[in-house]
């Protein structure tokens, strides 16, 4: 994949480009604003990493610029600031997403990867996921492993269905409660490992093939590759 | 105090009142009426009509001024002696026990002294008239024109005194209402900014030429110098955390490149937690200072507090503990992750420090103006004496030191509920007796937004 970073702070940009090279990705950077517009309209990525203040032109700026002139690549805000509402402006400007310094590198790796692989498969209508011998019927909300029956209650489904869309992709804990929960808080206990745990049980437990995959430091996986 | 002090008065001019116009003051005109005709009988029985004629005569010459009248009346109709020369008509007004009510003119018996009273031509008469058995009719009166002046003075000046004492009584109740009234703004406003630690707001100043006005201007003062402060602690903090937040930054990234495994897992989740206490510490001043504005909108509080519930019950049952809900449809408006913020946070703790085969119970009930969410757990709960120390942030009782968590959640808590200008607050635990937490939450129906 390649991306672009607009920070201004050097520290934080050599950090993020040092990362997601190390991640196998192509990475260009600008330092300022009015660069950082310059390359995202004139060169192709497949995502954007954008610092919501930065000097010259801002990220809010940058964005609004991109979508009114119809480019609809993936962007990622920065913000040093957690105001709820700082959120809602950035989401609203056209941002994809949205992350509050500091973070951990794999929090913003995970979701640029799934942010730029969405883009990739397309907002096409999908009725059936899988991965491996698991299957899932969105339709008729029935979920099956290697053709026996697996019963989920709404949230446990939510939940599956969330990691399958994103397959083989890493997803955060924090990814998880914004998605499938939809708050965005900060739980003070790891309360998603016990709703994954109990996913696992579901549907890895007595299986040769284990799907649901702890990812350190970051977050899970659902794949068929350890 | 006051009140009582005008019902005495307006007591004592109802009195006067009273006084003036009853007839207090003509009986005693015709007492005096009485005695002189009595004693005008007496003079005749002892000493014959003639002397009573003499007698007559004489009082007519001198006594009108004192206001006494006299007539005689011979037997054929003629008025021989006293100083009124017409006798009453029929039409005279007859009053109690023979007296009678008559009206003359200023016309007196020639050589009679004059009407005290020139230029009146009409005077307003009590008489007693009595008949002689000789049928000679004697008539005694007074002028009861005086009385009438008086109790028309009399009456006119309690009407003044009543309006008076309901002017001063108006014009006080005003003056005073319009004193409380400052008082209680005055204090409401304090009240708030002590509730809300919003600092920015003022007092109101209506004019500047009151002691009242004055306090008020010098309080202003305070809170403005206090706001200065209170902003200069918040900027160097706030630099503080930005300044801290880079360093941090680099010190995760350096971990992540010099080590690995389980060195790295460790070391992480050690800056995590010393990062996420940041965050939570920078959130709850934010919060609290009210810069952040809050995102309001309806929100199903109930639904709220049954996905907090169902998110953190498998927490629970992984921890053996029972979690029941009971909640009613109620809508506040408010912000919707914040609030869901303060209710994970106090699920959360009921649960940490609820032992194996404990309960928990979350309920949402709402009136007119209010919605109250109460947890309450079956833990060791708190003694009424630690209760109002325990949101202070980093406040944990000794005996729960072993539980995880960074000791803000319920200081974040309280900082969100206080946000939407509702209260949290604990009490003994209801579940089993003598045992447990609960904790309330109440917020207004439609949050005041504090501090924007």
């Amino acid at each position: 994949m390649r991306y672009l970073v607009i920070e201004d702070d050097a520290q934080l940009r050599a950090y993020i480009e040092k990362g997601l090279r190390e991640s196998g990705h192509t990475v260009d950077v600008a330092d300022n604003g009015k660069d950082g517009l310059f390359l995202a309209t004139t060169e192709r990525y497949d995502a954007l990493v954008i610092d919501w203040m930065l000097p010259g032109v801002d990220g809010i700026t940058i964005l609004n610029t991109l979508r009114a002139s119809e480019n609809a690549v993936p962007a990622l805000m920065l913000s040093a600031r957690s105001d709820v509402d700082d959120r809602v402006r950035g989401l609203r400007s056209g941002a994809d997403d949205y992350l509050v310094k500091p973070f951990a590198f794999e929090e913003l790796l995970a979701r640029l990867e799934v942010m730029s692989s969405r883009r990739a498969t397309g907002a096409t209508e999908i009725t059936r996921l899988s991965c491996y011998d698991l299957q899932m019927d969105l339709l008729a909300h029935r979920v099956s492993r290697g053709g026996v029956a697996i019963d989920l209650n709404p949230r446990e489904f939510a939940l599956l269905e969330y990691l399958l869309r994103n397959k083989d992709q890493v997803v955060t804990r924090t990814m998880l409660l914004e998605n499938v929960w939809d708050y965005h808080f900060d739980p003070q206990t790891n309360i998603i490992d016990v709703h994954i745990s109990r996913l696992r049980q579901k549907v890895d437990k007595g299986q040769d093939q284990v799907l649901i995959h702890t990812v350190r430091g970051a977050g899970y996986r659902l794949g068929d590759r350890a | 105090m006051f009140a009582a002090l005008m019902l005495l008065g307006i007591l004592f001019v109802s009195y006067w009142l009273v006084i003036a116009s009853g007839d207090t003051l003509l009986r005693e005109s015709e007492e005096a009426v009485r005695s002189e005709l009595r004693g005008l009988i007496a003079i005749n029985e002892a000493a014959g009509p003639a002397a009573m004629a003499n007698l007559v005569g004489r009082r007519g010459k001198q006594d009108r001024a004192s206001g006494f009248f006299y007539a005689m009346r011979d037997v054929d109709g003629t008025i021989s002696a006293g100083n009124i020369s017409s006798w009453p008509g029929p039409n005279v007004e007859r009053l109690k026990e023979g007296l009678v009510l008559f009206e003359i003119g200023d016309e007196v018996m020639p050589g009679a002294a004059q009407s005290p009273r020139l230029g009146s031509e009409h005077l307003d008469i009590i008489a007693k008239i009595h008949r002689f058995e000789s049928g000679v009719e004697l008539l005694v009166g007074r002028n009861v024109d005086d009385l009438e002046i008086a109790q028309f003075v009399a009456r006119t000046f309690g009407w003044i005194m009543i309006l008076i004492l309901v002017l001063i009584f108006a014009l006080s109740y005003g003056v005073a209402y319009y004193v409380a009234s400052r008082f209680e703004r005055i204090a409401a406003t304090t009240d708030r900014i002590i509730k809300t630690g919003n600092l920015a707001e003022r007092l109101p100043v209506d004019s500047t030429w009151d002691d009242l006005s004055q306090l008020s201007v010098l309080l202003n003062r305070m809170l403005a110098e206090l706001e200065l402060r209170v902003d200069g602690i918040k900027s160097v903090s706030d630099s503080i955390a930005h300044d801290l937040r880079t360093p941090l930054m680099a010190l995760r990234a350096r971990i992540e490149e010099r080590t690995s495994g389980e060195t790295q897992a460790a070391l992480l989740e050690e800056l995590d937690g010393t990062l996420g206490v940041f965050q939570s510490l920078l959130r709850i001043s934010a919060i609290e200072a009210g810069k952040q504005p809050l995102s309001l909108a309806p929100v199903e509080l109930d639904a709220l507090a049954l996905d907090a519930a169902a998110l953190y019950e498998p927490l629970a049952a992984e921890a053996k503990i029972e979690l029941r809900t009971c909640a009613s449809p109620t809508t506040v408006q408010g912000d919707r992750d914040l609030l869901f913020q303060a209710i994970a946070n106090v699920l959360d703790n009921a649960i940490k420090f609820t032992p194996a085969a404990g309960e928990v119970a979350l309920t949402v009930t709402g009136s007119d103006t209010h919605a109250d969410i109460t947890v309450s757990d079956t833990g060791p709960g708190i003694s009424p004496a630690h209760r109002a120390t325990v949101m202070e942030r980093f406040r944990r009782l000794d005996g729960s030191r072993s539980a995880p968590g960074n000791g803000l959640g319920l200081s974040l808590a309280q900082a969100i509920v206080h946000r939407h200008g509702g209260s949290l607050s604990l009490d003994a635990g209801e579940l089993i007796a003598g045992t447990g937490l609960r904790v309330t939450i109440t917020v207004p129906r439609r949050a005041m937004a504090v501090g924007d």
